[in-house]
């Protein structure tokens, strides 16, 4: 694990080791950002953090903070039955000291924000020291009182178990558990598996958002090295990225789920310039049985001049589908006809079925069958070849039989 | 020979009768039946539970079960010695189910078992009785989740397990990185948890048991951190020093059962020596072909026979070999190892319950407590490498009632050819005490590591029994390394990695080099750093359980080695380069005649090149370079020097003399020759006299030519004056008694020392710097730091060069075999009289004759 991360960093051309971090050291005039710290106790002990407000005038990327905070607060999700409040979500993100979900990590950063008063707040709990934790976490409880939904990147793998075994093992009762949660990691993998490869939060806010983070930025994966060298210096410089990552984190959270609320309830097909967007809603919506939007999506995308032929075949295969299961095999042939058009053969193979089957129109099966074996080949698709050869014995057999 | 002459079981009184047989069976032992010694169930027991063990057939306990489920009840910490097929399971099932029907508190419980396999096997018995008490309650939803879950539990239920059982079969690696560390997941589990059963607490012994002990420690301390405090109840098969070993393990005062109360049948135990083939070589036939042979004799009567081999390649060719003789394959010749699937191993097991199997090779994959019935008959093809696993395979053949047998075959190492003889070490006296320190500095280091990242530490906290003062410097160090802060007396885990995944129990360092198959691409096994640099460098032969792989390359910095299987007709052996250091002497003591130090050393090893031996004859067919790294390791030692008075005393008594060499007919001549060659004058220190007064010396010795032409060989003579030949021929003679002491001690040692072969190394000098120029015979362990081998070893060096001296006065061969002091070579073993005077003079007179 170790030396996977040495070897990561020094891939990117850094050395390794605490001296070397110096890059990411600014100089006195960067830590301006502690002005805002304040230092909170309750009876667990005392606490670091920085409030930080983002309000009508706010503009990340594309997004205009005002109309966050101007619009109907009540939103809907696809896979949510019931309205959500914008009020009663609380973003987060954390900055943890490892990977692993193990007892020995944990979150030296948690970054969580709600909206208070017309404006998001934004706070920013740093641990001076691990000895300051629990009276961290028992604020973070109360800083989350009145939320009903938490929104992360990935935080139900990943931030909130962490956050919850930290409350375990400091024996106090974790206030996780009564929340709903909506990890934005799910649907960015929905809208965007088949636009970009890499659907990392920094990756989906500059493609989507638009946004750039400043020189500021330090890559996340080195926030657990950072840290280790403020523990050993005290020094807040060496820090002063990780809050700024830390901050962007959360604050794109804000912003990317106020885009992806209306590109999620879309009744309408299209692309705003993402080609693979109406074949990706035809699947979200079909995942979470919105069979008539889903028919729609997938008909737009086939009827898309730029989709790529394979995704349109998919398209095609996944909307016949549907038009079989219930029946509707007037639409399925139209589909598995331009699919075979388009020479996929297992439209063909769809086509050969119906007519033996449903038609036991023989001569049409044979038809399909030997198209098929014309349009393969038959070292790359063994399997087909055969269930193809087999095929057409048995509608062989079967005509004999009918002679 | 203690021979009863009708061993009441016809068709082995027969065997016996046969010449053949009778000749090389050394010993026969006999253990009378026994009508078992019966009781009701306890009257807590709880009738649903009574009911359901009287539904598959059990309708009383046996005594030592009654007392162990008495024991626990009380709360004690229990450790169950009662042998194999005593009904282990049974003995602390009952009261741990007991207290979960009457909801007695917490009592979840997990169960520990050194194999996966063994695991499944006690499920399936736990499952026989839960499902029965299932059937007995009335409540449909009664149930007591009961889980194994180990490497091979699918990511996908682990979770639910996590969250549902309340009984859990596992091992210790898998509490050491998949437990421990993630304890938070297992709050519901721990919160509850209320016995720690350990099956066959003997296989932790060495480092494996060194590493076992720190687990639970961190175990403890995370259970007392949900307010646990945890039972523990251990079984183990027959070692010397249960009790003390156990207690060191657990570090908790235990409570000990003993004696088996079961019925069983008499049982008969042969100890068998496969006769001499070659006399001169003291070559014996082997005891893979007698085992077979005998196998197949029992199997021709339809007795059940087991046979335990060493390898999986000689189960496999055994199976072959038999199969062949009966021209097809029989169903009821099977054999079972390592390796096969694990749904064919339980089809074997039930075949072999059930008696459809008639004959079964295996290997000792099947000596821990799978319940397979007791055979009819067991044979051992060899030693297994410990007391405890031959009393383990001989213990598998037993029935309640009728008679049944077990054979000891040697073959001829050492070992074997001294356990054949001395029966009463394997029957009689104590067998080896099981060692463990877990307070091996490297293996402490490793798991502090690991508990500190599990739980802070803070001030005043112990470890196990080490207090504060004990464990702060460890920690203080974790603080320098940087995973570790250390603020107001408070220990925190900053590291980003989880340290238990860099630890492997089975190993001591943690740099662990794989071994990949090169035509599978699957790993093998792993050995570590240090022994990787001999054991598996670019061109070694490397055996892996039995099987043969040459390596195709060593990349250290990777940690992976590429193996071919293939079978080659030679082995390897590295040469290396070895330099000691004495650090310090922990204790000395008078051993008869010698000092006898222990203390810690640095060995500095560096491994120069490797020598390619023939397997038909030990021959050298080549020497090849490496460029290795050096590795210095510290550890600890035994040693002792041999005075100028040893040697004296050597000289003195003139051995040599009373083995006067024919050297030929032309002797005369050739003498002659040499003395005019060097002018009459002594070659080592330059006095010259007449013909008479010089002696001719054999720069190799005589007795190592196979002809006479060649040992006299004007190169192979030099001229000596009478003062020079003697202390020469005495230098060779210290020499090849050193050498084979060392081939003695390497070989026997580990029988002594209860730990693997490669666990310790032999080191001789004849002249060393370390004791200003005097020879040198020095005993070291391989483990970094010692894990008290060598401590035990310099307790009972006395006694063990006094056992061991019989083993080269029983050996019927003449001047050293495989079986005593080494074959004769050129390389200084051998010398089979020599190692006896060395080993007599350092005991002492009381010893000769």
């Amino acid at each position: 694990m170790k030396a996977e991360f040495e070897r990561k960093i020094i891939a990117l051309g850094v050395h390794f080791g605490a001296k070397d971090l110096r890059s990411f050291r600014k100089e006195k005039a960067d830590i301006d950002f502690l002005r805002d710290s304040q230092i909170g106790e309750n009876r667990l002990g005392k606490f670091f953090f920085i409030d930080k407000f983002y309000g009508n005038d706010y503009i990340h990327g594309t997004v205009a903070f005002s109309e966050i905070l101007n619009s109907n607060s009540e939103f809907n999700l696809p896979d949510i039955s019931v309205g959500l409040q914008w009020n009663q979500c609380a973003f987060l993100d954390t900055e943890t000291t490892g990977l692993s979900q193990s007892a020995g990590t944990f979150a030296f950063m948690v970054g969580v924000a709600k909206i208070v008063d017309h404006q998001f707040l934004l706070r920013q709990y740093f641990l001076k020291s691990p000895s300051e934790e629990a009276a961290m976490l028992n604020d973070l409880e109360n800083f989350l009182f009145g939320i009903k939904n938490i929104i992360s990147y990935n935080g139900i793998g990943f931030d909130v178990p962490i956050l919850r075994h930290r409350y375990i093992l400091h024996k106090m009762r974790s206030p996780f558990e009564h929340f709903e949660h909506l990890d934005l990691l799910k649907y960015s993998r929905n809208l965007w598996r088949y636009q970009f490869e890499d659907r990392s939060l920094k990756s989906v806010e500059a493609r989507i958002l638009k946004y750039t983070r400043t020189s500021e930025e330090v890559p996340g994966w080195m926030a657990p090295e950072i840290y280790r060298e403020f523990l050993k210096t005290g020094n807040f410089s060496v820090i002063s990225g990780v809050f700024y990552h830390n901050a962007m984190d959360v604050i794109s959270l804000c912003a990317l789920l106020s885009r992806y609320i209306p590109i999620l309830n879309a009744k309408e097909a299209g692309s705003n310039g993402f080609e693979t967007i109406n074949f990706a809603m035809g699947r979200l919506h079909e995942k979470y049985d919105n069979l008539k939007l889903s028919i729609m999506f997938y008909q737009s995308a086939i009827d898309q001049t730029d989709i790529p032929k394979t995704m349109k075949i998919q398209a095609i295969r996944q909307l016949s589908k549907i038009y079989k299961k219930s029946g509707n095999y007037k639409e399925a042939i139209l589909l598995w006809e331009t699919g075979s058009a388009l020479t996929d053969v297992h439209c063909m193979i769809e086509l050969a079925k119906y007519f033996e089957h449903k038609e036991r129109n023989y001569e049409q099966a044979i038809f399909w069958v030997e198209k098929g074996l014309q349009t393969i080949s038959f070292s790359k698709e063994y399997g087909l070849y055969h269930e193809l050869m087999y095929r057409q014995q048995r509608i062989i057999n079967k005509m004999e039989k009918n002679v | 020979m203690h021979m009863q002459n009708n061993l009441q079981i016809p068709f082995i009184d027969n065997w016996f009768e046969k010449k053949l047989n009778r000749e090389n069976v050394t010993h026969v032992h006999i253990k009378p039946n026994s009508p078992g010694d019966f009781c009701d169930f306890p009257e807590s027991l709880d009738s649903k539970l009574i009911q359901a063990l009287e539904n598959i057939g059990i309708d009383h306990l046996y005594r030592h079960q009654f007392q162990c489920y008495q024991e626990i009840l009380a709360g004690k910490n229990l450790l169950i010695n009662t042998g194999t097929a005593s009904g282990k399971t049974l003995a602390f099932f009952l009261p741990i189910i007991n207290r979960i029907l009457k909801s007695e508190g917490p009592g979840n419980a997990l169960f520990v078992f050194p194999t996966k396999a063994l695991a499944y096997d006690q499920l399936q018995q736990y499952q026989l009785i839960l499902n029965g008490l299932q059937n007995n309650v009335k409540n449909s939803n009664f149930e007591i989740p009961c889980f194994v879950y180990d490497g091979d539990t699918p990511l996908s239920k682990r979770a639910s397990i996590r969250k549902k059982a309340t009984l859990l079969l596992t091992n210790p690696d898998m509490i050491h990185f998949a437990i421990l560390p993630y304890h938070t997941h297992w709050e519901r589990f721990i919160s509850e948890l209320k016995y720690v059963v350990i099956d066959e607490i003997h296989s932790y012994r060495g480092v494996f048991g060194s590493h076992v002990a720190n687990v639970l420690r961190r175990l403890k301390r995370i259970a007392a951190f949900y307010g646990r405090n945890l039972q523990f109840i251990a079984t183990t098969a027959t070692i010397g020093n249960p009790k003390e070993f156990v207690e060191t393990m657990l570090e908790e005062p235990i409570t000990l059962i003993q004696g088996n109360t079961a019925p069983h049948g008499k049982k008969s135990i042969f100890f068998y020596n496969p006769p001499i083939e070659n006399p001169k070589l003291g070559l014996r036939k082997s005891a893979f072909a007698e085992s077979n042979r005998i196998a197949q004799e029992f199997a021709d009567q339809n007795l059940q026979t087991l046979v335990f081999q060493i390898s999986r390649r000689s189960v496999e060719m055994s199976l072959k070999l038999v199969q062949d003789r009966y021209g097809k394959k029989p169903e009821s010749i099977q054999a079972y190892r390592s390796g096969y699937l694990a749904e064919d191993r339980r089809d074997l097991e039930a075949k072999l319950r059930n008696g459809s199997i008639k004959l079964l090779f295996s290997t000792n994959a099947l000596e821990l407590g799978m319940d397979i019935g007791g055979m009819e008959n067991v044979i051992l093809c060899g030693y297994p490498g410990s007391i405890s696993s031959t009393l383990q395979q001989i213990g598998r053949s037993g029935r309640k009632i009728s008679d049944s047998t077990a054979f000891f075959i040697a073959n001829s190492s050492p070992i074997d050819q001294f356990l054949v003889n001395h029966p009463e070490f394997v029957l009689l006296r104590n067998p080896e005490s099981a060692l463990i320190d877990p307070d091996n500095q490297l293996i402490l280091l490793q798991h502090l590591r690991a508990s500190a990242s599990e739980l802070v530490f803070e001030k005043g906290d112990c470890f196990g029994t080490l207090s504060w003062d004990a464990i702060r410097p460890i920690l203080d160090f974790i603080v320098t390394e940087g995973n570790l802060h250390l603020i107001d007396d408070r220990y925190y885990w900053v590291g980003s990695q989880v340290p238990a995944q860099e630890i492997s129990l089975r190993n001591m360092n943690g740099g662990v080099i794989k071994l990949v198959d090169s035509k599978t691409n699957r790993m093998i096994g792993q050995v570590d750093y240090g022994s990787s640099l001999w054991m598996v460098h670019n061109g070694a032969i490397y055996f892996h359980q039995g099987d043969e792989y040459l390596v195709k390359e060593l990349n250290l910095e990777d940690g992976l080695a590429v193996l071919e299987d293939q079978k080659y007709p030679y082995y390897t052996q590295a040469k290396r380069d070895i330099q000691i250091k004495i650090i310090n002497i922990l204790s000395s003591r008078p051993v008869n005649r010698v000092t006898a130090n222990f203390g810690n050393i640095e060995v500095t090893n560096k491994i120069v090149s490797y020598d390619e031996i023939l397997w038909q004859n030990n021959q050298k067919i080549a020497t090849k370079p490496l460029e290795l790294p050096e590795i210095k390791l510290t550890t600890q030692a035994v040693w002792f020097e041999l005075s100028e008075e040893i040697i004296n005393r050597l000289r003195e008594r003139n051995l040599w003399l009373s083995d006067v060499n024919d050297y030929g007919p032309n002797w005369g001549k050739t003498r002659a020759l040499v003395l005019a060659r060097d002018a009459n004058t002594c070659q080592g220190c330059g006095t010259s006299g007449n013909q008479r007064s010089m002696h001719i010396h054999h720069i190799k010795p005589f007795r190592l030519f196979d002809s006479i032409q060649e040992a006299n060989q004007s190169s192979n003579l030099v001229t000596l004056c009478q003062q020079c030949h003697q202390r020469v021929e005495t230098n060779t003679r210290i020499r090849s008694g050193l050498g084979g002491l060392k081939y003695l001690v390497r070989n026997m040692a580990p029988l002594f020392l209860m730990c693997d072969y490669q666990d310790i190394e032999v080191f001789s000098d004849p002249s060393s710097s370390l004791c200003s120029g005097q020879p040198l015979f020095l005993m070291h362990e391989n483990i970094p730091y010692g894990i008290g081998l060598m401590e035990h070893m310099h307790a009972i060096l006395g006694t063990f060069l006094s056992e061991i001296i019989l083993q080269i006065k029983e050996c019927p061969c003449k001047n050293g075999c495989p079986s005593c002091v080494g074959p004769e070579t050129e390389l200084g073993y051998g010398g089979k009289l020599e190692t006896l005077a060395l080993i007599k003079e350092i005991l002492g007179d009381q010893n000769e004759g």
